[in-house]
């Protein structure tokens, strides 16, 4: 998983590898755009939890509390259970808002975050792999500077900043395997199912009432095209760490996902979760192509270039 | 290398030794011995052998990953469990790992007692939140949470109810409290169209699956029609029943429309 092209050059020792593996710097804009992303889907995820009362209130759809001497039995008991799931969801949207504008860009990612790790605690009910995707994603954002481009916080700085300085590369590095594990792991869980193995996943998931989104049984003719596509499914979701590591494999991997994504989501209603797992992919392409595809290229002469050392740590 | 970079060098071997234990499946994730059994009729020989090669690479697959994920536990796995605890990087990705075979319905029914008047009945339902017979387009996208929101809770009902609470006569503090929530949110909005003195009395909450076909198998129309238009009875809202109010059926008790069996799993009397 690395961006620097491959420079011939004397082998150099593993910790210089290691190093420039995860501290080359490169332009900001694709943690920008990540943060960007993110912000958006943070707040279509806040927006899709509601009527407020049903999913933030604490006497909504939400679990008992389980200790009676708990924060949450403590707002019930004093009559704040709408109140504070109220204040709560402005909480959520303010973060997801500012994040997504760049206001005050590495505090907005941190209460994002934190926003969203405690509804787990507040409300676990309603919350599903896409909740997990943007925390994750998220705890790696935290680590770096996403305002320095694309954002309010860029634009209030006199001059503006147009992203000249470079941002170390490890938590977008640390994005790409999270990501990676996520299919991989998706994938030993899917073997150990007959109906991944047999072929028939996909045909049960798309006869889901709950998750079908067009509302029409499927014809017995493209019951083997539904067979092919779950095996399928399997093996990108088993090879994904590996395809996406090498330069070659990567683009192609990209976009069989992007169809991946795009195929779940127009069968089934799985709220955000393949908008989410499509905006990881930014954090797969090559930071210095995103930069440029921001029409900042021009000023990225000051970040470091790939060094040797860097180039070597690729493949 | 400078100190911090060594410093950020342990973290990120950290991180990622912790988030690998959270994510690869635990100790309990072991591959099952029976074969998948081929399903198909079409390309039934090919298909048949695909099955035969899937069954192969799982067991090639799975048994140094749990050794490794084992091995990773042993070592770090309590300190990396208080991690991923803290940071709310705990993760499963389990999702459509095992698709349900059948369809899912819900429904709450309310018991109302009327201040010198019969007492009657009313039954809504509730799930899916979005109309199984359209199609899903924007609604549907909020709907999807609610429909997470009674799948988490009942999967954690089954997983916590006693095996002995199920008997006719099971009173509600006998059974675990995860539904409990789902009843009393829609009882209050069901409550607020009631007249003055009208109380619920009680609030059952009943789970209705029907099995889907199998690949290959035909679409029996009749009964389709026949699902439809029971579903089709609660579009408007609670069906009131005001002239002949059942008896409280006993706990787990059965009832069908269509093809639905739906079941009694929780409920609570005031």
């Amino acid at each position: 998983m690395t961006d620097s092209p491959p420079v011939a050059s004397a082998r150099p020792s593993w910790l210089a590898r290691w190093e420039a593996y995860w501290f080359i710097e490169v332009p900001p804009h694709s943690v920008a755009a990540l943060r960007i992303v993110f912000g958006a889907m943070a707040l279509v995820s806040v927006a899709g939890l509601t009527p407020i009362d049903a999913f933030w209130s604490l006497d909504g759809l939400s679990p008992l509390p389980s200790n009676p001497n708990g924060p949450r039995s403590w707002l019930i008991d004093h009559g704040l259970a709408v109140w504070a799931g109220r204040a709560y969801f402005a909480y959520s949207a303010a973060a997801a808002a500012a994040m997504l504008v760049g206001y005050r860009s590495d505090l907005a990612v941190l209460a994002t975050f934190l926003g969203l790790s405690l509804q787990t605690h507040w409300n676990r009910l309603p919350l599903s792999s896409a909740h997990q995707v943007v925390l994750v994603v998220l705890f790696c954002l935290i680590w770096t500077e996403t305002g320095r481009v694309w954002s309010l916080d860029a634009r209030r700085r006199s001059p503006p900043d147009q992203g000249n300085e470079g941002v170390a590369i490890w938590p977008l590095r640390l994005i790409r395997y999270q990501v990676a594990l996520i299919y991989f792991s998706t994938a030993l869980w899917k073997l150990l199912h007959p109906a991944w193995r047999d072929g028939s996943a996909v045909y049960w998931a798309l006869n889901l009432n709950t998750f079908h989104r067009f509302p029409w049984t499927l014809p017995v003719a493209a019951e083997p095209i539904v067979a092919v596509l779950a095996w399928g499914t399997l093996l990108f979701e088993l090879c994904f760490p590996a395809l996406v590591w090498f330069r070659r494999t990567r683009t192609p991997t990209l976009i069989l996902g992007l169809g991946l994504h795009l195929g779940l989501w127009l069968t089934l209603e799985i709220g955000p979760f393949s908008w989410v797992m499509i905006a990881s992919y930014i954090a797969f392409l090559d930071p210095h192509r995103v930069a440029r595809f921001g029409g900042r290229g021009a000023g990225l002469h000051r970040i470091e270039q790939p060094s040797a050392s860097a180039a070597a740590a690729g493949h | 290398m400078t100190r911090p970079r060594w410093i950020v060098s342990a973290f990120i071997v950290w991180h990622l030794t912790c988030v690998v234990i959270a994510a690869l499946p635990t100790d309990t994730w072991q591959p099952r011995e029976t074969p998948a059994t081929p399903v198909w009729v079409a390309f039934a020989g090919p298909f048949n052998a695909l099955t035969r090669m899937m069954d192969g690479l799982t067991w090639a697959v799975t048994a140094p990953i749990v050794d490794f994920r084992r091995a990773l536990d042993k070592a770090v796995g309590t300190p990396a469990g208080w991690y991923v605890g803290m940071t709310g990087l705990a993760q499963s990705w389990a999702m459509f790992s095992n698709p349900p075979q059948y369809d899912r319905y819900w429904r709450v029914r309310y018991y109302i007692e009327a201040p010198g008047g019969r007492p009657w009945m009313a039954t809504e339902l509730i799930g899916p939140s979005h109309r199984e017979d359209q199609v899903r387009l924007f609604q549907s996208y909020r709907d999807s949470y609610r429909d997470k929101a009674f799948e988490i809770a009942f999967d954690g009902f089954v997983k916590r109810r006693k095996a002995s609470a199920i008997e006719p006569g099971a009173r509600p503090e006998d059974l675990p409290d995860d539904l409990a929530p789902i009843g009393r949110y829609f009882a209050r909005h069901f409550a607020a169209r009631l007249r003055d003195g009208e109380r619920i009395i009680r609030t059952e909450i009943w789970v209705g699956t029907v099995a889907n076909k199998k690949p290959g198998e035909p679409v029996d129309a009749a009964v389709a029609i026949e699902r439809r238009a029971a579903l089709l009875g609660y579009t408007e809202g609670p069906v009131e029943e005001r002239l002949s109010v059942r008896p409280y059926p006993p706990y787990h008790g059965l009832e069908t429309e269509g093809d639905i069996e739906w079941l009694l799993e929780y409920y609570e009397q005031s």
